[in-house]
């Protein structure tokens, strides 16, 4: 990453969750490095990428976590949720599964976390009109019944790829603002802005040292 | 075939049939044949409707047989599942179910006795005598047909053919002899059907009168024998439990006299386990930009602060702070607009919490300051007598009223400790006084009570003073301050000094304090110690002045004078007199310097010492001849090998090895006190490389601390975390990781671990890696936003693989276990 992600009015960590093959990976890197891949491989773990665009005038910078999808690739780990402030839920258009196993998601992300995500319902490969499986319509009813955003993606000829990312940290940028007007730099963590970085005592470690 | 007389009242019997008006084949004849042949077809269909009921009958109560027994099964599966926690109702559910057994048995037999004995009677009769009749019936009308015909031609016959006119005649009377005798059969067997009937029908309709009668009889002597042997037991009790439940429903009537009158003012009831000060129910800012506060359920438990989700599933509890001592607790800033919010301050971040109301978030304030104090005070997380526990619930009537005050008085309480332990008199009025308190203390497993339960560990390792707080984790000595103070002038590359109270102890260090201990490490450094009176530096005692203690630990730990034989130790000072013996060292194994009798001697002093208490033992120390106490530092002039059973033998690479495999610090620490160099490349690869591919934690925690370089390469150019990644050790991954392993490394393969952890599909070591290039690439040293990710996914992963591994050893062990039986 250049010098000039790391100027950044606000870091939001935001999760891409989906069933296995529904292109999470390609939405991430057609976002941060303008790829696609056909034959990409199933993550294994998690991948990261970060990529910054501007929100009314203020720096974003997304740090995206690319989850895998399948099961026995996944850590054993409830940190992939941890202080995640977006989620885009990707299925498949094409495969109807992918949009039924939508809930199984959403619960996933009712249990680990913050309540007030931000969640984006994404049908990816629009591209594939001709296997359309889930319709547009029902995926936008099932969307806003859930208090969803939603938006039909394509990694493989970009199309909405760049909207959806700006939408959903849009979104972040307006929920998070709102709560806390006036304070500077938001981070998650040990960021700055709200932590005081002075501890309060002297290591105990030093006054050892002097004995 | 048409009934006469259709749907007028018929006679209950057709008349009986003349047999010569038969053998005239008369109308009348016809007539009543009619008659009869409607009756027969009119008994059949009675008879066929009545098999049909009984065939429903039979599947009916094959059926109701079989749910029955269903019925049986989930009785006992209910008693089972719900009802084995409770003697008394299970004895009872197994009366009861021995009933529905005995009903089941009862049921079956009749059921398929009765039915089947009915439906074969009537079925043998429709089977053997209608037919009969209608065979014969139809005999009857082809002999008809035939007499007819036979009629028809020898009326028919011309006058001119008298020879026609005999041969018709003739055959005319044989057909009619026949007929006759047809029709006389078929009048015969209606007679007997007729007979039959009456005696065969009503014999099959008796069957199953019998048959109930005896199944009734029966049922009525096993529910006899059931009664007798229950004898009003399963009444009573019935009875038992209706009355218990009226107790309950009283007493569940009174039950809202339990909630409180002012909610959410002060804690509810005691915390149900035992070493856990105060629980409850508190808001937590998240840290996220949201900053969203969740309601957690918090406990201060021992020197920690725990909180875990409300949720259907037992979770183990997240640490919200491993080490309370090093915190502070203060009211929220004003700029936080809620009520009830105060701040626990640790040294890297502030954590906002909210109680349910002021006067509830000030018990919080009291309980954790005290809980700091104790911390401070005790050097443990002993109760004594200021324990929070005993105030806070009890309304805490005399609580230290503002947070700011409690740090200066907890640093001024803790410079005063540090000095009572320097001073063997004032110490022993103050250790008496915890002494009263801690007899009350539970046995908690807080890292340093463990480290203090280690054999040796009640005594400082080189001077015997007694309780001693630091410790030297690359030696695994715990020590008093002042010889702690001399180990620290040796430099970190001989000892690296921490406090065992004050500093956190991480459960990789814990592993290693736990397997060595003054004990067994001063029979390591002190095998070869002479006998006689002239040691040279003379060995220290509790009283010993500063140059005499360094010249002493110098001695022993940079010299080691005393950890090889004099011999070895001449031949090799001779080419090296410094403290890094960089070769392979053969140690001369002459072994019988003077041995005396006193090795038991000591063995009993210290024995006598594990066995007390930790705590008691502390105390009677300083009563003690000061011999006692020499002998269990291990420093008494007469202290020989103690377990050494190695040191004949030359400290080679294969030993080294094989303590790296198997985890045994000892044999490491042994190897390493005799000069063997445990950081350098034998054989194309080192020490710490075999721990980390044998996931041995100690043993990789034991050679980091003591020189071995963390990316260190072997002749493939893998550094430990490639072979962690690749054995797939989770665990020293974390491990690796949390003491600054490079995972950036690539090695001969051009191969870094991230690659050989994806070849391997390891997803939790991919995980770990990949967190921990995010955080790298934020190039920020301080305040790195990432810093806590990576802490968090660590300590998650890292708990989880431990809890994994724990889970494999155990059933590991029931299997082997089974095995051998």
């Amino acid at each position: 990453m250049g010098s000039r992600d790391d100027e950044y009015d606000y870091l939001f960590k935001v999760v891409l969750i989906g069933d296995s093959g529904v292109g999470k990976s390609n939405l991430l890197s057609r976002f941060t490095r303008n790829e696609f891949n056909l034959e990409s491989k199933s993550t294994i773990g998690v991948e990261f990428a970060t990529r910054s665009i501007s929100v009314e005038g203020k720096t974003v910078k997304a740090q995206i976590w690319d989850t895998a999808g399948q099961e026995r690739y996944r850590a054993i780990t409830s940190a992939y949720y941890r202080g995640a402030v977006g989620a885009l839920l990707v299925y498949d258009i094409a495969k109807h599964v992918t949009y039924e196993n939508v809930e199984r998601w959403l619960k996933e992300l009712r249990d680990h976390a913050d309540q007030n995500i931000v969640i984006m319902l994404v049908g990816n490969k629009s591209d594939l009109r001709h296997l359309r499986a889930v319709p547009t319509d029902e995926a936008k009813i099932y969307a806003e019944r859930n208090q969803l955003s939603f938006i039909e993606t394509s990694a493989l000829d970009s199309t909405n790829v760049e909207a959806a990312f700006t939408n959903i940290l849009t979104e972040i940028y307006k929920s998070v603002s709102n709560k806390h007007v006036g304070s500077d730099r938001q981070g998650y963590g040990g960021g700055s802005g709200t932590i005081i970085p002075a501890p309060p005592t002297e290591p105990p470690k030093k006054q050892c040292c002097n004995s | 075939m048409t009934v006469s007389n259709n749907g007028m009242a018929m006679p209950a019997l057709p008349p009986k049939i003349d047999c010569s008006e038969a053998i005239q084949d008369s109308p009348r004849f016809r007539a009543t044949i009619a008659q009869h042949t409607a009756y027969f077809n009119r008994l059949e269909n009675r008879l066929n409707e009545m098999l049909r009921h009984i065939t429903a009958m039979i599947d009916y109560s094959k059926n109701y047989v079989n749910t029955f027994y269903k019925l049986t099964v989930s009785v006992n599966q209910l008693c089972d599942e719900s009802f084995s926690g409770n003697p008394l109702a299970s004895t009872t559910f197994q009366g009861l179910s021995e009933a529905y057994a005995h009903t089941t048995n009862l049921f079956r037999t009749y059921y398929d006795h009765s039915n089947v004995v009915i439906y074969t009677k009537l079925s043998n009769f429709i089977k053997n005598e209608l037919t009969k009749v209608a065979e014969s019936r139809a005999h009857f009308e082809n002999m008809s047909q035939s007499m007819d015909d036979a009629l028809v031609k020898n009326a028919g016959i011309s006058r001119q053919k008298p020879a026609d006119a005999t041969e018709g005649r003739n055959a005319l009377t044989a057909v009619g002899t026949c007929f006759a005798h047809t029709t006389l059969d078929y009048v015969a067997n209606i007679n007997i059907a007729h007979a039959h009937k009456d005696h065969m029908i009503l014999d099959a309709l008796w069957t199953l009168v019998r048959e109930s009668s005896a199944f009734f009889s029966k049922g009525h002597a096993t529910f006899d024998e059931w009664t007798a042997a229950d004898n009003g037991a399963v009444a009573d009790t019935i009875q038992t439990f209706a009355a218990k439940s009226k107790l309950i429903e009283r007493k569940m009537q009174d039950v809202h006299s339990l909630v409180p009158k002012e909610m959410f003012q002060h804690p509810s009831g005691m915390p149900i386990e035992q070493d856990v000060m105060m629980e409850g129910y508190l808001y937590k800012r998240s840290s996220n930009a949201f900053k969203t506060w969740n309601r957690r359920w918090f406990q201060i438990k021992d020197k920690q602060l725990l909180y875990s989700h409300r949720s259907n599933e037992l979770e183990p509890a997240t640490v919200m702070e491993e080490n309370l001592r090093i915190c502070l607790v203060r009211p929220a800033p004003s700029n936080i607009d809620r009520l009830g919010c105060f701040e626990l301050v640790t040294p890297t971040r502030i954590h906002l919490l909210q109680a349910d109301s002021e006067s509830l978030c000030q018990d919080w304030m009291r309980a954790l300051q005290r809980t700091i104090l104790a911390l401070h005070e005790g050097g443990s997380s002993d109760v004594d007598e200021t324990s929070p526990r005993n105030k806070t619930v009890s309304g805490s009537s005399a609580g230290v009223s503002t947070a700011n005050a409690i740090s200066p008085i907890s640093n001024q309480l803790d410079i005063t400790k540090g000095r009572s332990v320097s001073d063997p008199a004032s110490s022993s009025g103050n250790t008496s006084l915890n002494a009263s308190s801690l007899s009350t203390s539970t046995a908690s497993s807080t890292a340093f009570e463990q480290i203090r339960r280690v054999p040796g560990n009640e005594v400082c390792a080189d001077c015997g003073s007694p309780a001693p707080k630091w410790v030297s984790i690359n030696l695994g000595v715990v020590l008093c301050i002042e010889c702690s103070g001399a180990h620290r002038s040796l430099g970190v590359q001989t000892s690296k000094v921490r406090s065992l109270c004050m500093d956190s102890i991480d459960n990789e260090l814990r592993d290693v304090l736990l397997s060595l201990g003054n004990r067994q490490v001063n029979a390591i450094f002190l095998a070869y110690l002479p006998s006689d009176d002239s040691i040279v530096p003379p060995p220290i005692n509790e009283k010993s002045a500063r140059p005499a203690r360094e010249a002493w630990i110098k001695a022993k730990y940079v010299e080691r004078r005393f950890a090889v034989s004099e011999d070895t130790r001449a031949r090799s000072t001779a080419t090296n007199r410094q403290e890094h013996l960089k070769h392979k060292t053969s140690i001369g194994g002459i072994n019988g310097v003077n041995r005396s009798s006193s090795y038991a001697d000591v063995q009993e002093a210290e024995q006598a010492v594990i066995d007390a208490d930790p705590w008691s033992a502390d105390l009677s120390i300083p009563t003690s001849p000061a011999s006692k106490r020499l002998s269990a530092c291990g420093s008494d002039t007469d202290l020989d090998v103690v377990g050494n059973s190695i040191d004949a033998k030359t400290v080679d690479w294969e030993s080294v090895k094989e303590a790296c495999e198997s985890g045994d610090l000892l044999a490491l620490l042994k190897a390493h006190a005799q000069g063997f160099d445990l950081i350098a490349l034998h054989n194309g690869t080192s020490a710490l490389h075999i721990a980390v591919r044998s996931g041995q934690t100690a043993a990789v925690e034991f050679l980091l601390l003591n020189g071995a370089k963390i990316n260190m390469l072997d002749e493939k150019l893998n550094t430990p975390l490639h072979l962690a990644a690749k054995e797939g050790h989770t665990l020293q991954v974390c491990q690796l990781l949390k003491r600054g392993a490079d995972n950036n490394l690539a090695n001969v393969d051009s191969k870094t671990p991230l690659d050989i952890a994806m070849e391997c599909t390891h997803a939790d070591i991919v995980t770990l890696f990949r967190v921990t290039i995010m955080r790298n690439e934020f190039n920020a040293d301080f305040n790195n936003p990432m810093d806590d990710t990576v802490e968090t996914v660590i300590s998650d992963i890292a708990r989880r693989a431990a809890t994994e591994k724990e889970k494999k050893s155990a059933s590991l062990k029931e299997t082997s276990e089974a095995s051998e039986i």
